[in-house]
């Protein structure tokens, strides 16, 4: 029988692990919003509910995991905007960005808003950030999920990303792009090869259109952030190799709060640029979440 | 953008009827679309987003409902810091029967309009206060949610 991901077995490093740790249920992690609630204040309430929360990153007081919950969306903190569901790789997307308060952002691919909010947290709700959201119905998640936060800095705009206009230019973009999520997948139960896979994807065609889009819009000292959820390759490392070799961009390094794997600089036949090795991979066996590929991107003086 | 003479109104509005000072919206701006308001964090950098289609600005603060200005949920949820009058603190009993539609008695001398339901020191949402007897303004769907979130 095919085992899940197998195409992969050559860039994951310990596969067995991996391929075990899928069949394990994605946990329910959280983020304390601080433009409504103060963590302490909020894991007090929930310690008088009885619910036990664990520390999901120690060195940020605001990411926890709930272990006896299928999900934290049927709590009054939610609705009240005090919590917002959001896997632990994401948030890291955010604060590998870390957009300064008063700063300018865009956000190519915006909705649900799980990012969008948290750049807006990290920004204490000041400066201006730009949520682009091309399809009309993925606006209205996106909309309750930032007026359920609090959010009060950030325009909503509904351009194809690849599209936006270059009127102006911005400190940070955040570029989480459409993928083939392999990330989320999970197999307990399910077929090793998700349904949707089709093995060839027109996604790293649009995917290169982004990122050259968002590399065009920052600003002579901005920064931007590319990511997926998903371990392909050719949706990873090779669109941004192609931003390398099309703009004049470089990587930046990647500090996460978590240990992740470095980008591969080959895969089958093709070889990609060694800056590669800055991007970082992460996989669901070394750290209990959505895999995830983060690249950080700056202007060559 | 709304003018001065919106801001004025609104902001009067909620510094008489919840104690929130003005001088907490210095840093807004307000934008007003039909009978709705909208508060967005003013920034140098909007004057370059003026070509820009845009779907949505900020957080939607206000309503014209009748002779009455409403705030949203969401804008008195984030404001609750501020709030110094004008919130009435419930308890759950209370609440249900609110949810589920009808009045409850409050003695107070506030004058009819909305104000602030709180349980437990948490700002749920609006409620009309009419000659002395409550109403809730949480819409319907979000009334559904909360007695769901409270039974749990």
């Amino acid at each position: 029988m095919e085992s899940a991901f197998e195409w992969y077995r050559d860039i994951i490093p310990d596969f067995s692990s991996f391929q075990e740790s899928l069949r394990q249920p994605l946990p329910v992690h959280f983020r304390i919003n601080r433009l409504k609630i103060q963590p302490q204040v909020l894991l007090s309430l929930l310690r008088e509910k009885g619910i036990h929360v664990e520390p999901a990153i120690t060195a940020h007081g605001s990411f926890f995991m709930a272990f006896q919950l299928e999900s934290v969306g049927h709590l009054l903190e939610y609705f009240l905007g005090y919590i917002h569901p959001q896997a632990l790789t994401s948030c890291i997307a955010s604060l590998v960005l870390s957009p300064k308060p008063s700063s300018f952002v865009l956000d190519m691919c915006a909705a649900p808003g799980g990012k969008t909010s948290h750049m807006a947290e990290l920004m204490e709700n000041t400066g201006l950030i730009i949520a682009n959201e091309l399809f009309t119905n993925r606006q209205i998640p996106l909309a309750h999920t930032l007026a359920r936060l609090g959010v009060c800095n950030t325009v909503v705009t509904g351009y194809q990303a690849q599209e936006f206009p270059l009127r102006q230019r911005f400190d940070y973009i955040l570029a989480d792009v459409p993928c083939t999520g392999e990330g989320r997948w999970r197999t307990a139960g399910r077929s090793p090869r998700p349904s949707w896979y089709q093995g060839t994807t027109k996604l790293p065609d649009m995917q290169k259109r982004m990122i050259c889009r968002g590399f065009d819009l920052l600003s002579e000292k901005g920064e931007m952030l590319y990511a997926t959820c998903t371990y392909n390759p050719e949706e990873n490392e090779a669109v941004v190799d192609f931003l390398l070799k099309h703009r004049k961009a470089r990587c930046l390094p990647i500090d996460p709060p978590f240990p992740g794997e470095p980008g591969i600089c080959q895969w089958k036949k093709d070889k990609y640029d060694k800056a590669l090795r800055q991007t970082v991979r992460f996989y669901p066996h070394h750290l209990d979440s959505v895999g995830f590929f983060m690249a950080r991107i700056g202007r060559r003086s | 953008m709304a003018g001065e003479a919106d801001r004025h109104f609104l902001f009067s509005y909620l510094e008489d009827r919840f104690g929130i000072s003005r001088s907490v919206f210095n840093g807004y701006w307000v934008f007003r679309k039909n009978k709705s308001w909208w508060l967005l964090r003013r920034s140098p950098y909007l004057r370059q987003c003026t070509g820009l289609k845009v779907s949505r600005v900020g957080l939607r603060a206000f309503q014209q409902v009748g002779a009455y200005v409403k705030p949203s949920t969401r804008l008195v949820q984030l404001l609750a810091p501020q709030v110094t009058k004008g919130r009435f603190e419930i308890h759950e009993r209370q609440m249900h029967s609110l949810l589920a539609g009808e009045t409850i008695p409050f003695e107070t001398t506030l004058e009819n309009g909305y104000v602030i339901l709180a349980l437990k020191d948490q700002v749920l949402g609006l409620g009309l206060l009419i000659d002395g007897k409550v109403r809730s303004q949480i819409p319907k769907s979000q009334s559904r949610l909360i007695t769901e979130f409270m039974n749990r």
